[in-house]
């Protein structure tokens, strides 16, 4: 009952990146996003509508309110083809060109189906998706889509929420994401983090 | 009955009818207690298929398996991708769907869930317990096992599945057991040699122990289907044939789309792929199989797969209950392929079939793009 | 880096699980120290998740069904009738499943979370949020006036207690440990309680109890530590 920090495993991944970055100062990233402060990953820039606690590195962001399992948003900038959507170290069948791979050529819908393959295979339970349809990106046209899964196993089924705002160009994927439990977090939540999708300045060509 | 005797490590009573109220022995109850708790929650997880027609469906056959011990098992079909299935000490039998899509008639069930009560029956949990109470390795499994209350998720399932690997004596005496119970049931006795001979063959392409599950002891024993295919040689077991094939297929048809989705998730192309083939000679749910094999190589995308996509995608349209998903993903792979007609033709029948899709705004953008 | 991060994982949880005894205990903001609010309110027990193990000479925990109906009998007990000392009634929750009531099932998953999200950010060593200001506001939301209504209740307290006690081996395993200079826990007591407002939604007090000593096999030390794992709860 005391600590258990892996739901499943790639937000277990998170907590301990978590975990680290705190350790150790964060990875040159600072631990703190201001109200208003206007952060840069990549190309991809967003401005904050609030406070958040924030670790991760030069392509990748977490930020959370209450903690990974109650509130977690991502910025992911750069994804490149043979890369994993959350820039996890590759398993033994990725390294072999198999699993949740993000590839050259992939549109809207493969990506949408790669995030929910993406999340069944970290062992999430009832992932579905939903809502698929072009939304602009900053100053690219990218695409918009829903998540929802459940904690998976004896004591899970919890509810989670998601959203994605992502973006391909010159092959590589771009995207913010969140998710949340449906009861109370995500509907809180819903409206700071749509100011965020529409913060997103990127530039049209690189 | 050949290799019975040759158990000679077995010194538990079988469990017979009714032996919850037999349990008194400090160590058995409280496994049964932790298993009671665990399996309490397995009843809420959301993996669970609760379909009662299928429920119904297995149920039936386990009770046409051990008809004397059958109010005493209760079998949980979990949605998992992996081929397993586990046997909890207190009669709580774990079937996952990956194991139900690779059985291809209710013959090959029938072994699986045979083998499982044989492992309750002879109690090889409470063996193993008690083995392993002196052994310091076993620590970190109970451990997790212990820990997995309520939030554990699924690493109690996991941490219960390790635990309950088998020794090969336990497993072969588990094979002895379920065959005599197939035959009994007058299943056709082939059937456990050729669960077994498509595992390995699968296995052989990823040596994980993805499918390995429900041999994890012993995934790649050579031996095993050895004796497995003697056994079906015996002539005693050439009077039992049932394979019951539609029956089968019939129960699960309802599934068998997701159970699909679910393994084409995984994105294990090489051994989907022999699957698919695998499957795609049963006569029955073709059409499925044809379009799992278009999502399978529109997903893979090496050379030459997009047009072997297409071909399958085009297989699945002609089948006469297809969804209109088959024409959507139809138009993508032509759109890749860079066929932009035919990919507004497939697109506009998918808009046509299904004008309200939740995607139908985004399938718009890809026809007006041009 | 997989390896340093397994190791600060352990290393977090091992620091929290080697004191002696300890416990933490968080309130809500503004909440006084002394806080007395319960009298003449209602508590409904959400969960009292209760777990005895035995501690055999090899290190594995062998549950045991005996001691943990004993425990569970006796905690009930022991709960029961610390509130009714300070004038708090108690009701206990129906189990509530998915085919019964799905919003209540997602405030109960919910709790946990909230839980577990206290746990890791403001009672494990290293886990604070750092953007988070030194106050305690935790929350399930609104949707907590349905457990209000289901169970005509002020407050909901939820309790895990895993408990686990030595053989005589272990204590040869502890001698020899000691010797070698690392110590071999004799048994462990770990329980965490929380405590949320029905009304507001909000997460009003926990207490995070580690102990190597104490018995919840027997009713009058379980009300001992019962006695103090409750000590600082306002109600």
């Amino acid at each position: 009952m005391h600590v258990k920090f892996c739901l499943f495993s790639t937000r277990a991944r998170c907590f301990s990146i978590a975990l680290l970055s705190l350790v150790l100062g964060g990875c040159g990233v600072s631990a703190i996003v201001k109200e208003n402060e206007v952060i840069k990953v990549k190309d991809v820039s967003v401005t904050s509508p609030l406070r958040f606690s924030q670790f991760g590195t030069s392509r990748e962001r977490y930020w959370t309110m209450d903690g990974l399992m109650l509130n977690d948003f991502r910025i992911f900038a750069d994804v490149k083809p043979g890369e994993n959507l959350f820039l996890n170290t590759k398993s033994r069948s990725e390294r072999k060109g198999e699993g949740s791979l993000y590839k050259k050529g992939m549109d809207a819908l493969e990506v949408q189906e790669l995030f929910v393959d993406t999340l069944k295979s970290a062992g999430l339970a009832e992932v579905s998706s939903s809502g698929l349809k072009p939304a602009p990106f900053g100053q690219r046209s990218g695409f918009r889509f829903n998540l929802q899964f459940q904690t998976p196993g004896t004591g899970g089924g919890l509810i989670y929420r998601a959203m994605v705002l992502a973006e391909v160009e010159s092959d590589t994927l771009s995207y913010l994401y969140f998710d949340a439990p449906a009861e109370f977090f995500f509907e809180r939540d819903k409206t700071a983090i749509e100011k965020l999708f529409g913060s997103v300045t990127a530039p049209s060509v690189r | 009955m050949l290799a019975l005797t040759a158990c000679a490590t077995r010194n538990l009573p079988d469990a017979g009818a009714q032996h919850r109220e037999q349990v008194v022995e400090q160590d058995e109850a409280g496994l049964w207690a932790q298993m009671d708790r665990i399996e309490a929650l397995m009843k809420e997880a959301p993996e669970r298929v609760r379909d009662p027609a299928l429920q119904t469906y297995v149920d039936e056959l386990k009770c046409k398996l051990a008809p004397d011990i059958c109010a005493d098992i209760r079998i949980y079909i979990l949605r998992q991708s992996q081929f397993n299935a586990f046997m909890t000490p207190n009669g709580a039998m774990g079937l996952f769907t990956g194991l139900l899509l690779r059985c291809e008639d209710e013959a090959q069930l029938a072994s699986v869930i045979g083998h499982e009560i044989a492992h309750y029956q002879k109690r090889h949990v409470l063996e193993n317990w008690r083995r392993a109470k002196n052994t310091a390795g076993w620590v970190t499994v109970i451990g997790m096992l212990a820990g997995g209350s309520g939030i554990g998720a699924l690493a109690t399932i996991g941490a219960y599945v390790n635990f309950a690997s088998f020794s090969r004596t336990q497993e072969k005496e588990a094979d002895e057991v379920g065959f005599a119970s197939l035959q009994q049931a007058n299943y056709a006795s082939d059937a456990p040699s050729l669960v077994w001979a498509n595992v390995l063959e699968e296995e052989k392409l990823d040596p994980r122990p993805f499918l390995s599950g429900l041999f994890a002891s012993h995934p790649s024993s050579p031996e095993r289907q050895r004796y497995l295919a003697e056994m079906a040689k015996q002539p005693s077991a050439a009077a039992s044939k049932a394979r019951g094939a539609i029956d089968f297929a019939n129960a699960i048809a309802a599934h068998r789309s997701q159970w699909l989705d679910d393994e084409l998730a995984r994105r294990a192309y090489r051994q989907t792929e022999l699957l698919l083939n695998r499957l795609g000679k049963i006569p029955y749910g073709q059409g499925q199989i044809s379009y799992a094999q278009g999502e399978l190589y529109r997903k893979r995308d090496l050379p030459g797969d997009l047009n072997r996509a297409a071909a399958a995608y085009q297989r699945a349209a002609n089948d006469k209950n297809a969804s209109s998903v088959v024409f959507r993903d139809l138009g993508l792979t032509l759109k890749k392929q860079g066929d932009q007609k035919g990919a507004n033709a497939a697109f506009s029948e998918y808009l046509t079939r299904s004008p309200q899709a939740d995607d139908a705004a985004m399938i718009r953008s890809y026809i007006n793009a041009r | 880096m997989n390896r340093i991060i397994q190791f600060l994982l352990i290393f977090s949880v091992s620091v929290m699980s080697t004191a002696c005894t300890s416990t933490v205990s968080k309130r809500a903001d503004g909440m006084k120290a002394d806080a007395r609010i319960g009298r003449g309110k209602t508590v409904v027990i959400l969960k009292a998740d209760i777990e005895l193990f035995e501690l055999q000479a090899s290190g594995m925990a062998e549950p045991r069904a005996d001691w943990t109906e004993a425990a569970s009998a006796h905690v009930g007990t022991a709960i029961t009738d610390e509130l009714a000392e300070r004038g708090v009634k108690v009701v206990q929750a129906t189990k509530s499943t998915d085919a019964d009531d799905p919003r209540v099932r997602q405030l109960e998953l919910l709790s946990t979370t909230v839980g577990n999200a206290i746990l890791q950010h403001e009672i494990a060593p290293y886990g604070r949020l750092p953007h988070r200001a030194k106050t305690f506001d935790w929350r399930i939301g609104p949707g907590a006036s349905l457990l209000q209504s289901r169970y005509q209740a002020d407050y909901a307290l939820a309790t895990v207690v895993r408990d686990s006690y030595s053989t005589g081996g272990r204590k040869a395993v502890m001698v020899v440990g000691m010797v070698l200079g690392f110590s071999a826990p004799l048994g462990s007591q770990k329980a965490y309680t929380t405590l949320v407002d029905l009304n507001t939604g909000k997460v009003i007090w926990v207490n995070y109890l580690n102990s190597e000593d104490g018995d919840l096999r027997e009713l009058v030390p379980a009300r001992k530590a019962i006695k103090s794992l409750l000590s600082g709860m306002p109600l």
